[in-house]
């Protein structure tokens, strides 16, 4: 873990030395087709009509400039450990979106997710956490800083954490229909967080993304998810690896494995993880200066 | 080789037995009866600071003598009268005629040269330990500090440990890191010894430079093989650093002001000629510049660092010393109401030298060590401050015994008790952080060892030796159990480690014994003389370390904790063979030296992919220990005479690590097969040359050309939460592009004042650091890899004077 805040160090480099970076051609060898699975299944405080989306996509040339594939044709199923059975039909409009409906999850439910695509069984399970709601969602206003960026507003929000160590975060931004997430290093220790050094307490005025600018009048929507400590660590290594790294701090890279399993052909493993979580939601409208 | 405690005690017994054969086999061996001993110390005329490797030679006696790292010097004459030749590189040589009856003690003052490039010919007087012919330590480096001066350097801060990387053998793993990889060891296998007390993290500015002010040191030797006995606890090298002593003579003082910092520099005698003592300091600006600014924001950052060298000595009579040496740096980086970086080394040394009877030379050091770090996160509505210590305290007692001339034993003990508190959370101000602390880490490091160099034939020589050192592990502690004793769990179907089920933990109260390790450690060295002026070396060196690094990031970071071996953990074992030849030719105008090496690494720590290093009280859960080799061929050839003086070194070597499961199953890292390690560097060379132009000026300029750092490269790319991510091959499957780089420095020296300016990368070459992959700006469905060097073309200019 590299503790350092990535502007942290940007400044310090700034200061101290004259590099910079460039764009470089790169060869190198094509490795396999995976399927990737961004599949969660949410439990929404409130919420009746149990709408869930599983997306799947597949990997492709490092080099290719268009938009990853979607994996089309997969056949979707997510089993409870009730023995209920709920089928996902493919989207029409969105190909490797797959829906289903009336998907109402219960906490302490085990879910299991069994994809089957281009001849191969996927599975890959786990269980609904339930998660505080957000107490309240407002904007700051912050002007420009070396320590903080561009000026504009940021969303803070205020929670409060269950006694008992074993709670783990995951937060989610939108502004309209558009999710907010930049890449950066910070992302490990501020979109995601465990409650190791907090348990019980009341978190005021956090800040999950100090990088995304928001204007007055943008509609925003704040959710919080729960992970489970094997969920988090894998957002935790997925933001460390996307943060690019090259920096002489930064992990070596590597793979980021998550829990669906090829169950006919290990080595070609899937990537992405199927999350069953409980989710608070809290919306806000970004005042005027 | 490693036992466990019950065993300690049969151990401990065969190490004493080792120590008696030692020192009974001696009398066999010992000089004719009728010889005296001259001995005493060789001092600096300028400054009274002693020579060490100063050449003590009589006329018409083969075997010549050589001052130690003190100064002190013992040659067995027989009963007469005698020409007494002292040399020593930089000094001019002094002769003495000396009528001898009995056995006398003798202090040599020689007088320096002035220092012009011309005039430094060297005739058989050996600067470089590690090329002499003469004698079997072989695999080692000795830096003139006036040569670490004139070396190219980036931002003109003359830096010891950089200047090391152009030697062979000896590597970093980037421009911003002077974490050295010595023979293909990591960055924490290197015993850094700061007059004999352990330094914990030797960098500033997150590894730019070295914790060592060239003001301040006056010897550096690195021991890369051939580790004599006396040193442990470090699997790769040893760094044997030394802090001026001051000017015996008369009170100087000085200054020098560089773009990046300023030093100061005091020395002089203490009262009555007692002894003498040195302070010097250095402190960097570049926040003093932001306070300038009109930038409110800027104004209010913090980011400095400082170091301060003291030391005095006092002598005891004629034959004795008492020294007291300390050193206390830290950096201080801070945004402000955001997050603020503090770290430092503390560490001091109280030493008695004291030789007795003409032939025995005896040291009692004491040393504390101190590293520790403090970070605040603040504005993020779970403010903290997270703060890590290592300390330590060290005795160790050395003796060196003079049998006859080119034979000598050496012995000693040592105890050290490090204690690791590895991390500590508190909340700042009004936040919902509750305090934790990781248990701290106790144990007790005991060491005993013991060796003997003696010339057998004029052509041959050797020195055998052995230390027997183990680590105790104590209470208070809670060590947890895992179910199959078992930390990390290997997921075959999903390909992941998982930290391990905990079943029960056990609770060991203050001073309890938890885990022991003791292990013996041979080492040898041997010469065989070819001609007056060349020799073949040959060493075995076994090494064990019991303190490890926890780090998995490219370089070393300041916030780095160590963790001692334990119940999970065990200790890393390195078993080194070297073999080389040694040559000096054309009147001892030129050095030159090939060695080979071969390592073998046991037990070498990695860790499983998305490790959680940070305050993690249960380390265990994420390490692997696997094994390791490296192996290379270093050249290296050097001209000390004529107007143009420097060295070629390069080295053709590779290093690998392998790290498999713990199980038939568990793949351990990269599938259970081997990879380079991350300063693994095919090849590598420096050139440094120095040539005096004119009478005041010198040129002086360095190239390095080498092969680029092991790299992982995608195989293909997804997208992930909206990000578009890669899919990484094996683990360092591809390589950066060559590194290779040109610096020149321009220095004018009149009197006591020198005035440099340098250039760092004169023709800017694009050296990559890092190749990594992000979204294009122009299609953010595309990634493109962006490199990213760290220097360009860095200009400086320093000046410094005495007054």
């Amino acid at each position: 873990m590299n503790p350092m805040p990535s502007r942290f160090l940007g400044v310090a480099l700034l200061a101290t030395a004259t590099g910079c970076t460039r764009v470089v051609d790169l060869t190198v060898d094509e490795g396999p087709v995976r399927l990737v699975v961004e599949g969660r299944i949410e439990l929404i405080k409130g919420d009746t009509l149990g709408l869930q989306r599983i997306r799947l996509t597949t990997t492709d040339a490092f080099a290719n400039p268009t938009a990853v594939p979607a994996a089309t044709g997969a056949t979707v199923v997510v089993t409870d450990d009730q023995g209920r059975v709920y089928p996902f039909a493919e989207s029409s409009t969105r190909p490797g979106d797959y829906l289903a409906r009336g998907l109402i999850a219960r906490i302490g439910g085990r879910y299991t997710l069994a994809i089957r695509y281009d001849g191969d069984r996927y599975e890959g399970t786990d269980q609904v956490r339930s998660v505080s709601p957000i107490d309240s969602l407002y904007f700051v206003f912050k002007p420009k800083t070396i320590a903080s960026g561009d000026s504009g507003f940021r969303a803070r929000i205020d929670y409060a954490d269950p006694p008992g160590k074993g709670n783990y975060y995951l937060w989610e931004l939108f502004v309209g229909d558009t999710a907010r997430l930049s890449r950066d290093p910070g992302n490990r220790f501020r979109v995601i967080s465990e409650d190791r050094f907090y348990d019980g307490g009341r978190v005021i005025g956090y800040e999950p993304f100090d990088e995304e600018v928001l204007e007055s009048d943008d509609r925003v929507l704040m959710r919080q998810v729960a992970l489970s400590e094997a969920s988090f660590r894998f957002y935790a290594a997925l933001f460390e690896q996307s943060a690019g790294g090259g920096s002489p701090f930064s992990t070596p890279p590597a793979s980021v494995r998550g829990n669906v399993a090829n169950m006919d052909r290990p080595a070609r493993y899937p990537l992405g993880y199927f999350v069953a979580a409980e989710v608070a939601e809290r919306r806000g409208i970004v005042p005027g200066r | 080789m490693l036992s466990g405690g019950a065993r300690k005690g049969i151990t401990r017994m065969t190490s004493f037995q080792i120590l008696t054969l030692i020192v009974g086999a001696v009398p066999a061996v010992a000089q004719p009866a009728a010889s005296v001993r001259i001995s005493g110390f060789v001092h600096s005329a300028a400054n009274g600071e002693v020579v060490r490797y100063a050449v003590i030679a009589a006329d018409g006696v083969p075997i010549t003598a050589e001052s130690n790292q003190d100064g002190f010097f013992v040659l067995s004459v027989k009963a007469g009268t005698h020409v007494i030749r002292v040399r020593s590189v930089g000094y001019l040589p002094f002769a003495d005629t000396l009528t001898v009856t009995q056995s006398v003690t003798r202090d040599y003052r020689l007088t320096p040269k002035p220092f012009q490039l011309e005039e430094v010919t060297v005739s058989s007087t050996r600067d470089t330990s590690d090329i002499d012919p003469g004698i079997p330590e072989m695999s080692t480096a000795r830096l003139d500090i006036k040569t670490v001066k004139l070396v190219p350097v980036v931002l003109g801060e003359s830096d010891p440990i950089r200047t090391l990387t152009l030697l062979p053998g000896v590597k970093t793993t980037s421009d911003f890191s002077t974490g050295l990889s010595v023979r293909g060891g990591g960055p924490d296998q290197n015993l850094i010894l700061l007059d004999e007390s352990t330094i914990y993290n030797p960098s500033h500015v997150f590894g730019f430079f070295s914790v060592f002010n060239a003001d301040a040191v006056d010897d550096v030797k690195l021991y890369k093989g051939a580790i004599p006995a006396r040193f442990g606890g470090r699997l790769s090298s040893v760094l044997d650093i030394r802090q001026r002593e001051g000017n015996a003579n008369e009170f100087e003082a000085g200054a020098s002001v560089g773009l990046l910092s300023s030093r100061v520099l005091a020395e002089g005698p203490l009262p009555g000629r007692l002894g003498s003592f040195l302070v010097a300091g250095r402190r960097t600006y570049a926040d003093l510049f932001l306070k300038l600014s009109s930038n409110r924001d800027l104004k209010d950052n913090v980011a400095y660092f400082y170091d301060l060298n003291a030391k005095t000595n006092f002598r005891l009579g004629s034959t004795g010393t008492l020294m007291l040496s300390g050193y206390f740096g830290r950096d201080r980086y801070a945004l402000k109401d955001r997050f603020s970086a503090s770290w430092g080394n503390a560490a001091g040394t109280l030493r008695w030298n004291q030789a007795f009877g003409n032939r025995w030379f005896s040291k009692v050091a004491f040393t504390t060590s101190d590293y520790d770090y403090g970070l605040q996160f603040l504005g993020t509505g779970r403010d903290l401050a997270w703060t890590a210590r290592i300390a330590s305290t060290d005795l160790s007692i050395d003796e060196s015994v003079h049998l006859g001339n080119g034979n000598a034993i050496e012995f000693g003990a040592q105890v050290t008790r490090p204690e690791l508190k590895p991390g500590s959370i508190r909340p700042v101000g009004n936040s919902a952080i509750v305090p934790l602390d990781l248990q701290p880490r106790h144990g007790i490091a005991p060491a005993v060892h013991a060796s003997h160099e003696i010339e057998l034939a004029p052509w041959l020589s050797i020195r055998y030796g052995v230390r027997l050192a183990g680590f105790r592990r104590v209470g208070e502690a809670t060590i947890y159990q895992y179910g199959n004793n078992r930390p990390a769990i290997y997921n075959s179907t999903l390909g992941r480690y998982e930290r391990g089920q905990i079943v029960d933990s056990v609770r060991y109260g203050a001073g309890d014994l938890v885990s022991s390790y003791t292990g013996l450690e041979p080492r040898i060295s041997a010469r065989i003389g070819l001609d007056r002026t060349s020799s073949l070396k040959l060493s075995f060196a076994r090494t064990h370390q019991y303190l490890h690094l926890i780090s998995n990031t490219n370089s070393p970071t300041p916030v780095d904790i160590w963790e001692p071996v334990g119940p999970y953990v065990k200790p890393q074992r390195a078993d080194q063979v070297a073999a080389g030849y040694a040559s000096t030719l054309g009147d001892g105008n030129y050095d030159i030296s090939v060695e080979g090496y071969y390592k073998w690494l046991s037990r070498v720590t990695d860790f499983v992919d998305g490790a959680d290093l940070g305050l993690n009280d249960r380390i265990e859960t994420e390490l692997l220990q696997g094994n390791g080799r490296a192996y290379g061929l270093e050249l290296y050839a050097r001209k000390r005479g004529g107007k143009l003086t420097g060295w070629v070194s390069y080295t053709l070597s590779r290093t690998e690590r392998r790290v498999q499961g713990r199980t038939a199953e568990d793949p351990g890292v990269n599938g259970g097969k081997y990879y380079p390690s991350p300063y693994d560097k095919t090849h590598d060379l420096a050139v440094v040359g120095l040539y005096p132009v004119g009478r005041k000026w010198t040129l002086s300029g360095t190239f390095v050309l080498s092969s680029g750092l092991p790299a992982t490269f995608p195989e293909s790319r997804y997208r992930y939460n909206g990000l578009l991510l890669v899919e990484y091959s094996a683990r360092n499957a591809y390589r950066l592009p060559a590194y290779h780089r040109l610096d020149l420095t321009l220095t004018r020296t009149s009197g006591t004042k020198q005035l440099q300016f340098g250039l760092y990368n004169v023709y800017n070459r694009f050296n990559a650091q890092s190749i990594t992959f992000r979204p294009s700006d122009a299609n953010p469905l595309a990634l493109e890899a962006v490199q990213s060097s760290i220097f360009g073309l860095v200009p400086s200019i320093s000046f410094s004077f005495k007054f």
